[in-house]
């Protein structure tokens, strides 16, 4: 039932437009005239009424300054010809009632006490007056009017019911005028909105329609020609594109299913490739794992020969021992007793050789202990480095899948153990070797490991002292603590150095400056203190200035527990 | 204008002196008032600085009630003065001469001849002053204080009495023909 104003007709628009301009002015000016006139009738109510307190005031005079109320009370009844006046009262100068006049509903008013001239509008539509009766400048009394506005409503409704009427009869008015004129504009417009269904309707777009005047909807019929041919030649043009477009994309279709085909056949090959690949992959990783565990066997050859170099020396040392040993020196003093069996007596008592022998088997028994307290200890070395050979195997079985044992180790111990293996060439080619420890408790870490790499250390220091010539040989092993978690072991020579250039090659695998080195004892160093968790870094100054090689390893203290960091399976 | 509100006279307080005394109050504002309702002509006043003057014939009855009035009050914007004689002789020229009661009715009627077409209001209390010649006279019905003017006498004097005193005297002078109940 409710219809948006859009949605109207535009027959019905126009009406509503000129009712609503219409009415809306109407009713304004209308409006404007109606509350003007009240507010003017209203004034000249006022003043009508103030007029005519003032005359009958005037009258009172002589009945107020002479005392007569009867006067006053028959000038108040003059009021009688003023209907709308219905209660008046005078005051006299002390404010006591003088005279009442009562007419209609007011007539038993209770008048206000006197007040100052002026007026009021009172509830129920009435209109009070009040004047003060002056005489030479003397207040001798107050009259009081109490008069109904009704007449003035009255004249208001009038003034209503002729708006009503004009406007009634102005709106049919202008809407029967603005019928006829609106026609002008709206028949056009429906004859276009007529040709636009029908051309919606049959899809024709060759309907033209017909202009009749020159103003603006006469432009529009003429655009709307404009269009209706604009629309004719881009549909025509429509038409050829969608031609072409087809036949085109008729040949990219083709062109589309042959790469389809091409691609298809690409990916089938590279399939092929891509398990050939796998195949070298698998190939190479075989031939790596084989050449790690190649590399690990150099490593523990490398060690082993190591060792047994030192256990080769030790060897050498106890046979030379033996060779100049003193024990022939007993045989023949036994020889020469046996010779004197007879009179041994007098032999060691009386004869020159025979006094010197029990000195003689006195400094032969020291010196065979001496022997045998040497050999001892060199026995003991050998012992230590079989052990060492030993351990190295037991490594070879770690890396084949044995987690590295981590233990208890005091690391001056250790060092010192390490040093031990080599005391014999130490004393054999001159070398002082210097110790700084610092106090350390014991650490847990993977001593075999940590063993590998100071004996190797300690070996390659040894041989470059060997090689040097003309200074004093020195050897200096430091322990001490790097900051609050890192342990530093640092192995120095003065002996023959690194080169810049082979500083930073030492630790490859197959680098050597040794006539008869595998190149592997640095690299599996390195590799070893990775393993524990550390690296190893070599410093040198040059040729002939001697190298300090650092390890640097995690300090777990002995109270802490520590998983070990062992190597993984190939 | 304080004095005016002694106009009514209320019966509860009708004892002898104070009656009197209440009288003559009355009448001393009814006489102030005559000087604003009636105009005398000109010639009568010099320049505009010039006083009012009321003049007593006899012996005084109001007592404080006109010289408090002369001293607040002005009439036509001149100064109010009283004037009292106890005869005839020391008359001096007066705008209003009051002849009070106990003035004898000898010297009365002197008054009247003397001062007829005089341009001096006379006004008297003893009945039938009108009648012999006075200008006005207070007369006393239903306990308020009336007066009645004799028209004639006012025009020969050369004075103009205000309609509206006029008016009230005459209402006054027919209700006395058919009393009022």
């Amino acid at each position: 039932m409710k219809r948006s104003f859009k949605d109207f007709s535009i027959n019905h628009k126009l009406n509503l437009l000129v009712i609503t301009a219409g009415g809306v002015a109407l009713l304004l000016s209308c409006g404007a005239f109606v509350v003007n006139d009240y507010r003017i009738l209203r004034a000249s109510k006022v003043r009508q009424l103030s007029a005519l307190a003032t005359v009958l005031g005037s009258n009172s005079t002589a009945a107020l300054t002479f005392d007569d109320p009867s006067t006053g009370a028959e000038i108040l009844a003059s009021l009688r010809m003023q209907p709308t006046v219905e209660f008046a009262c005078l005051h006299n100068a002390r404010g006591e009632v003088f005279a009442k006049y009562g007419y209609g509903p007011a007539a038993h008013h209770t008048p206000p006490p006197p007040g100052r001239s002026g007026y009021r509008f009172t509830k129920g539509g009435y209109l009070d007056v009040t004047h003060q009766i002056i005489q030479d400048e003397e207040l001798i009394g107050t009259i009081y009017l109490h008069a109904s506005m009704v007449d003035l409503r009255e004249q208001l409704f009038q003034y209503v019911k002729i708006v009503a009427i004009v406007m009634g009869v102005s709106l049919s008015g202008s809407i029967l005028l603005s019928r006829r004129m609106q026609r002008v504009i709206s028949l056009p417009i429906l004859r276009l909105a007529d040709a636009a269904q029908q051309i919606s309707r049959a899809g024709d777009y060759s309907i033209r329609v017909e202009r009749e005047a020159d103003d603006e909807l006469g432009t529009l019929y003429d655009e709307f020609n404009e269009m209706l041919d604009q629309i004719q030649r881009a549909e025509k043009e429509l038409q050829t594109a969608h031609d072409e477009l087809e036949l085109r994309v008729e040949q990219r279709t083709r062109q589309l299913s042959e790469a389809n085909l091409d691609l298809s056949r690409e990916i089938a090959e590279r399939e092929r490739a891509e398990q050939e690949l796998e195949q070298t992959h698998q190939r190479l990783v075989e031939t790596a794992r084989q050449a790690g565990m190649a590399e690990i066997a150099t490593g523990v050859l490398h060690n082993v020969g190591n060792v047994l170099n030192s256990v080769n020396v030790s060897a050498t040392l106890v046979s030379d021992r033996l060779r100049s040993s003193r024990v022939s020196d007993l045989g023949r003093a036994v020889e020469m007793m046996s010779r004197h069996a007879a009179d041994l007596g007098s032999f060691l008592t009386e004869d020159e050789k025979g006094k010197l022998l029990p000195d003689f088997l006195a400094m032969l028994a020291e010196r065979l202990h001496q022997e045998r307290a040497a050999l001892l200890e060199e026995l003991q070395s050998l012992i230590d480095n079989v052990d060492h050979v030993k351990t190295i195997v037991a490594m070879q079985q770690s890396y084949a899948g044995v987690v590295g044992v981590v233990e208890a180790v005091s690391l001056t111990k250790l060092v010192d153990d390490a040093l031990k293996l080599n005391v014999s060439s130490f004393e054999k080619h001159d070398i002082d070797v210097h110790r700084e420890y610092a106090e350390l408790p014991e650490v847990r870490v993977e001593k075999q490991k940590l063993l590998q790499i100071l004996v190797n250390l300690i070996a390659n220091a040894k041989d470059s002292l060997i090689e040097s010539s003309g200074r004093s040989r020195e050897l200096t092993v430091r322990i001490q603590p790097e900051g609050e978690d890192l342990l530093q072991i640092a192995v120095s020579d003065n002996g023959v150095g690194i080169s810049g250039g082979d500083l930073t090659r030492v630790f490859s695998h197959g680098f050597t400056t040794k006539p008869d080195g595998h190149g592997f004892g640095l690299h599996a160093s390195a590799n070893a203190a990775r393993e524990i968790g550390g690296n190893l870094t070599a410093y040198s100054e040059g040729p002939n200035r001697g190298a300090t090689f650092i390890l640097e390893f995690p300090f777990h203290p002995i109270e802490m527990a520590v998983e070990a960091a062992g190597p993984t399976a190939p | 204008m304080g004095l005016l509100i002694a106009a009514t006279i209320r019966p509860r307080e009708s004892a002898g002196q104070s009656t009197v005394s209440r009288e003559y109050t009355i009448k001393a504002a009814y006489l102030y008032n005559f000087g604003r309702y009636a105009r005398w002509p000109e010639g009568t006043f010099c320049n505009q600085r010039d006083p009012f003057v009321i003049g007593i014939l006899g012996t005084d009855p109001f007592g404080d009630a006109l010289p408090s009035m002369a001293a607040a009050k002005k009439v036509d914007g001149r100064t109010l003065v009283i004037r009292r004689f106890d005869s005839l002789e020391e008359y001096t020229p007066c705008h209003i001469l009051f002849v009070t009661r106990l003035t004898d009715p000898g010297t009365q009627r002197a008054a009247v001849e003397r001062f007829a077409g005089a341009q001096v209001l006379l006004v008297g209390e003893a009945p039938g002053f009108v009648r012999q010649g006075g200008i006005v006279e207070f007369y006393t019905r239903h306990n308020k204080i009336r007066f009645r003017i004799d028209r004639e006498a006012a025009r020969r004097a050369g004075l103009k009495i205000n309609s509206k005193l006029l008016d009230l005297e005459k209402r006054w002078e027919e209700s006395q023909e058919a009393p009022s109940p």
